[in-house]
Formats: C-alpha cells, structure tokens, sequence
C-alpha cells in the first residue's frame, strides 16, 4: 500500500530513476537500486576463508548526494510546472500558525481568475482537505504517517491524482513545523512562510533555515497584534538578515484585513506565468 | 545498483560526507543507518562519518571564513553578505565491499 496516501501505490518505487513518473508503477518494486534485497543470500560465518574475503575488499566511489534523488524529482516537477503554466508554492510554518484558514480564504478570494487545486500534508487526518473542499476546489491529502515534511516524490504521486491545469494555481500545505520542510525543494516557484503574530518575532532567528529559504513572509493574525508583545518591524527585520529580498504581507485572514495585497501579489503571478506558455 | 555492478557480496565500511551545516545530526544519522542496515548486506558495516566543517565567501572581506552556524554573521568583519561554501554536504562518499 502507498505510505503516502494509502491509495494502493508505493511512495518510493521511483527511487531509481527520478524520470520515472512518480508512484504508480508497481511492477518494479524490486528494482537494482532497492536497499535490501531480499532474495540476495549470504552467510558470513559460512565464509570459508576470512583472509581472502578481506583480501577482495575495495572501494567504490560513490559521491551521491543523498538528497539529491528528491532534488532530481524537485527539478522534474519544476519543470512540469512551467511547461504547463501552474504556479505552485509551498506553504510553510509551524501547526496552528492559520495556513488551512488563510488558503481558504484565498481561494474563495481568487477561484474566478484561475483553477486552483491543493495538496494537504499532514502527518494524520483529512481534515484539512475536507476544510478546503467546502471551497469548491478540488484538494489532495497527503498523510505523512510519520514524516514531518512532505518531499518532492509526494509532491508528484498527489499531482498525478489531482491533475492540475494548464494556467492554474497548486498551493502546497505542508506539514506544520518550522525545521524539517526547509530542507526539502518540491519544485515550487515560490515557498511562502507563515508566521502569526502569536508566535513570538524572534522566530526568524530561532528557525533561520525556513525563513531563508522562503521568498515570502506572511505575518497573519495581526488583529491579534495589540494583545500581545509581538514587535512586527523588529521580526521582518530579522527575516530580512536572513532573505534581504523576502516579501512581507501583514494580514488577518480572520478579518480580511491586508489579505488584498496578497491577493494582487497571487494575481500578478498568473498573468506573468500566462506569457511564456502563449509562446 | 553501485554495489551490485560491483558483484560483490558484503559491504564492510560506509563513508559519508555531512556537512556541520545541514540539517542533519551525524549521531542521529548513524544511529538510524546502523538499525536499517542490519538486515541487508552492509549488516555490520563501520558506518565512517567525515564531517564537512561550514565555510562561507564573505563578500565584504573578500575571503573564505569559516562559519559555525548557518546564516551566523561573518567572524571576522560582523557581516551577512555571505555565500555558503561548504558545510551543506550530504554524501554517500564511497562504500567498501568485499
């Protein structure tokens, strides 16, 4: 069964070749490259001349990057995405920081201008799928099980599942938590992170990874602002050690407030990604 | 697939480049590595962590510095124009078979 979504596929029979289109070729499960071969038979203890086994002894050079399988799939869905004029981003932050509150808003904000579909992680549940389906748009969950992050290959099985559109926006909801999805390129055009003002402003400082590898910073839940001490030029400027270029929105997606740049920053994403696939 | 066109039948030693950088802890690492390998051919294998020290080009002092810490200011002149050098290695270096 699929690890990722429980759909009957396998999340990781394209570990051999990041070119294989994602999860659903299950024929090949035990490719070359599968770590543990289980038909392969051999007994140490049987061996009948120790010296001469440690006399074989070589080295290979292997000089593979272990993260670079998922960034070989990364630039493959980057790619797809471009091809077909999708503006992906990945929507990172730690849990409760109003991610699923603040897609739907969005989408009930920018659903007449372009398709949108969604990819939901999470390491449990579907309720935010479910959350984001009230909306009308079509959404992916991706159940982590034990994961904290969601990976390009998860990326490109839920792609496959929900077909996204040429010209329409996929927005990625990635698992909450602020350390481990830095580490993992989905093939997104942009990451956006999240930060609500309940969270403390020195979270650029604590969690710098994140924060340096996002091109966006939403401050959210800023009608929550004057209740608690949360220095909001202070936190953008530590962002701004990190990501001196890093766009900052300040908004409420409770009361709507500031969500219209956001809006118009989405918005502009469309119209220059419609230029090259015109082409 | 590396170890297999090798035809050999055991893998004694497993070195891996990790760079302080990452985020990945090599105690951590190894822990994992040594229970996932148990049951393959590289059951017992010395797993051989080299550690990648960061390093990073400052652009105002025109020269590499060393960094502990990714995106800590540089050590010599207190600046953040920096470009990561090393240090963000995650590698399977090289495996030794038998």
């Amino acid at each position: 069964m699929c690890t990722t979504c429980g759909c009957g596929g396998s999340s990781d029979d394209d570990r051999a070749d990041p070119g294989h289109d994602a999860h659903h070729a299950h024929g090949e499960e035990h490719d070359a490259s599968h770590p543990h071969d289980h038909g392969h038979t051999h007994d140490h203890a049987t061996d009948p001349d120790p010296e001469s086994a440690a006399a074989r002894r070589r080295l290979i050079q292997v000089e593979q990057d272990v993260l670079g399988r998922n960034n070989g799939i990364a630039a493959l869905n980057r790619q797809d995405f471009s091809r077909r004029g999708i503006v992906a981003l990945n929507f990172v932050s730690s849990p409760g920081s109003g991610k699923t509150t603040l897609l739907c808003k969005t989408i009930e904000a920018l659903k007449a201008d372009a398709p949108i579909t969604v990819i939901e992680g999470d390491q449990r549940t579907s309720y935010d799928a479910e959350r984001i389906r009230s909306t009308g748009i079509p959404a992916f969950q991706v159940n982590t099980g034990k994961a904290c992050h969601l990976d390009a290959a998860m990326v490109r099985h839920a792609i496959d599942h929900l077909g996204p559109t040429q010209g329409s926006f996929l927005f990625i909801e990635n698992v909450g938590n602020l350390v481990c999805p830095a580490e993992f390129d989905l093939g997104e055009q942009a990451r956006i992170v999240i930060l609500s003002v309940t969270e403390g402003d020195d979270k650029p400082l604590k969690y710098a990874p994140i924060f340096a590898a996002s091109d966006v910073l939403i401050l959210n839940k800023i009608d929550l602002a004057p209740y608690v001490d949360f220095d909001i030029p202070r936190c953008i400027a530590y962002a701004r050690e990190l990501r001196p270029d890093i766009e900052v929105f300040k908004l409420s997606s409770r009361t709507g407030a500031g969500l219209e740049n956001w809006i118009a920053w989405l918005r502009a994403r469309v119209v220059r990604q419609e230029a090259p696939a015109t082409r | 697939m590396v170890f297999e066109n090798a035809g050999a039948a055991r893998v004694v030693r497993i070195g891996i480049d990790i760079g302080d950088l990452t985020g990945f802890e090599p105690d951590a690492l190894a822990f994992c590595l040594e229970a996932l390998i148990d049951p393959t051919t590289a059951a017992g294998a010395t797993i051989d962590l080299v550690r990648i020290p960061g390093s990073g080009f400052c652009h105002t002092c025109t020269r590499e510095v060393a960094l502990a810490r990714r995106y800590d200011a540089c050590p010599e002149c207190g600046g953040l124009d920096i470009d990561l050098r090393g240090g963000r290695e995650l590698r399977l270096r090289e495996l030794e078979v038998e």
